[in-house]
């Protein structure tokens, strides 16, 4: 039995697929779910800076690969064809964010309290911790005020890990147009720290933080 | 735009590595050759290293954000855990059950037959689960080998139609080469008629006209 299992999971992604869109296989699905999900969810909390949402956008995005087995081909990478429908749907819901003119309540909300032990900031001192945070949340903010397509560029190449040569087949761009959007979107990242009190539709409630942690 | 000046910068003689390559540098996406070169560069290089410095520090400032650890573990893809399941449900309904009905040793004898019964299932299963495994094996191996018997039978009937067809068209072939030499034959024959008729006609002509020079050589008188 075990080493059934072990065989199973041996399966590559692509192979799994296979068999989720030629047999509907619920199991190699619940399989592709398990193993992808983490990447997905982290994909979508930093392209929306909304961890809320990214669970949902999660949920989507795998619903959409089950509606789209049948388009799937074998001769590309599962990977690549799921970064992209959640890419996709990361950009879809950014749309509409713009559009209603919103402004993330992430992390903010829950002020230093709830939100602390959420954080994967265990090994640190309670001060130290906090420090972090506040610098994590003037990235986030950062980051959230990059253009969309450098931000996909920095979360697949810093977070995710892919080389250059993938995120460029996962964005349909040439290799070195991803590299150019890092150089950019770094560059970008280190004038928008450095800035981070201008005016911005959102930047009260980062003074207001700030103003709490002093 | 920056990357477009960083691209055209030269120092002197020294062209700068484009700030596209200094992304895969910094990302460990380089050979190892040209990767001493960009280190060398780099130590001779002041812009270049400044540049590299102010990136390097958005890469540091871009690890702060840390995301939400995950709380739940999901592990439901796990057939086995829903055996676990089952098997704790059993076990405790069986359990249960005992408690109600029997005295203790009456109830670990059942909890004992309900182990074994579920040991006896999964072993079932497992056994099941192999048969299958077999099964499909077999039949898959026996598909194969009956396709490709098929195609071999297929290769034969071809090859033995193209040689009866071979054979007939030499037979025929045969026939009337056979034909043809029997013509030949005839011609030949005929042809060696002809010559013995026109050797004797000319003999006859030879010996018809053997007097004439006597007669032209006597004087008229």
């Amino acid at each position: 039995m075990s080493r059934l299992i072990t065989s199973l999971f041996a399966a590559s992604d692509e192979q799994t697929m296979w068999r989720v869109k030629t047999q509907d296989d619920p199991q190699a699905f619940a399989r592709l779910v398990a193993r992808w999900e983490g990447p997905i969810r982290r994909l979508c909390a930093r392209m929306t800076g909304d961890t809320h949402r990214a669970e949902d956008l999660t949920q989507t995005a795998f619903a959409r690969v089950f509606a789209a087995r049948a388009d799937w081909q074998p001769s590309g990478k599962f990977s690549t064809f799921l970064w992209r429908i959640a890419l996709n749907l990361c950009h879809d819901e950014l749309r509409k964010t713009k559009r209603r003119g919103e402004c993330s309540l992430e992390g903010l909300e829950d002020g230093n309290g709830s939100a602390a032990d959420l954080f994967a900031t265990d090994d640190l001192s309670p001060d130290a911790q906090a420090d972090v945070r506040e610098r994590g949340e003037l990235v986030r903010r950062a980051m959230q005020e990059l253009p969309a397509h450098y931000r996909a560029v920095v979360v697949l190449r810093h977070y995710e890990h892919l080389k250059f040569h993938e995120i460029a087949e996962v964005l349909g761009i040439p290799e070195g147009t991803a590299k150019s959007r890092m150089v950019e979107a770094l560059t970008q990242l280190n004038r928008l720290l450095k800035h981070v009190n201008e005016d911005t539709p959102c930047n009260h409630k980062i003074q207001r933080t700030e103003l709490r942690a002093l | 735009m920056q990357s477009q000046d960083s691209t055209n910068r030269t120092a002197g003689a020294v062209k700068h590595p484009d700030a596209t390559e200094w992304m895969a540098f910094l990302y460990g996406e380089v050979a190892p050759e040209r990767k001493r070169e960009l280190e060398t560069h780099l130590a001779e290089c002041g812009d270049c290293a400044a540049e590299l410095t102010n990136w390097r520090s958005g890469m540091t400032a871009l690890d702060d954000w840390k995301l939400p650890v995950k709380r739940r573990t999901p592990h439901r893809a796990l057939p086995v855990l829903k055996w676990a399941a089952a098997a704790a449900l059993v076990l405790g309904a069986g359990f249960l059950a005992g408690r109600q009905f029997s005295p203790a040793r009456a109830e670990l004898a059942e909890l004992k037959a309900s182990v074994a019964q579920l040991a006896e299932s999964v072993q079932r299963e497992r056994v099941n689960l192999t048969n299958s495994v077999n099964v499909a094996t077999a039949a898959a191996n026996a598909e194969t080998l009956r396709l490709l018997s098929g195609y071999s039978q297929l290769q034969a009937g071809q090859r033995i139609t193209d040689q009866q067809a071979i054979a007939l068209a030499m037979r025929n072939f045969e026939t009337r080469l056979g034909r043809l030499r029997i013509e030949l034959e005839t011609v030949a024959l005929n042809t060696e008629n002809g010559f013995e008729q026109t050797r004797e006609n000319m003999t006859r002509l030879a010996s018809f006209s053997a007097p004439l020079p006597n007669e032209t050589d006597t004087p008229r008188p």
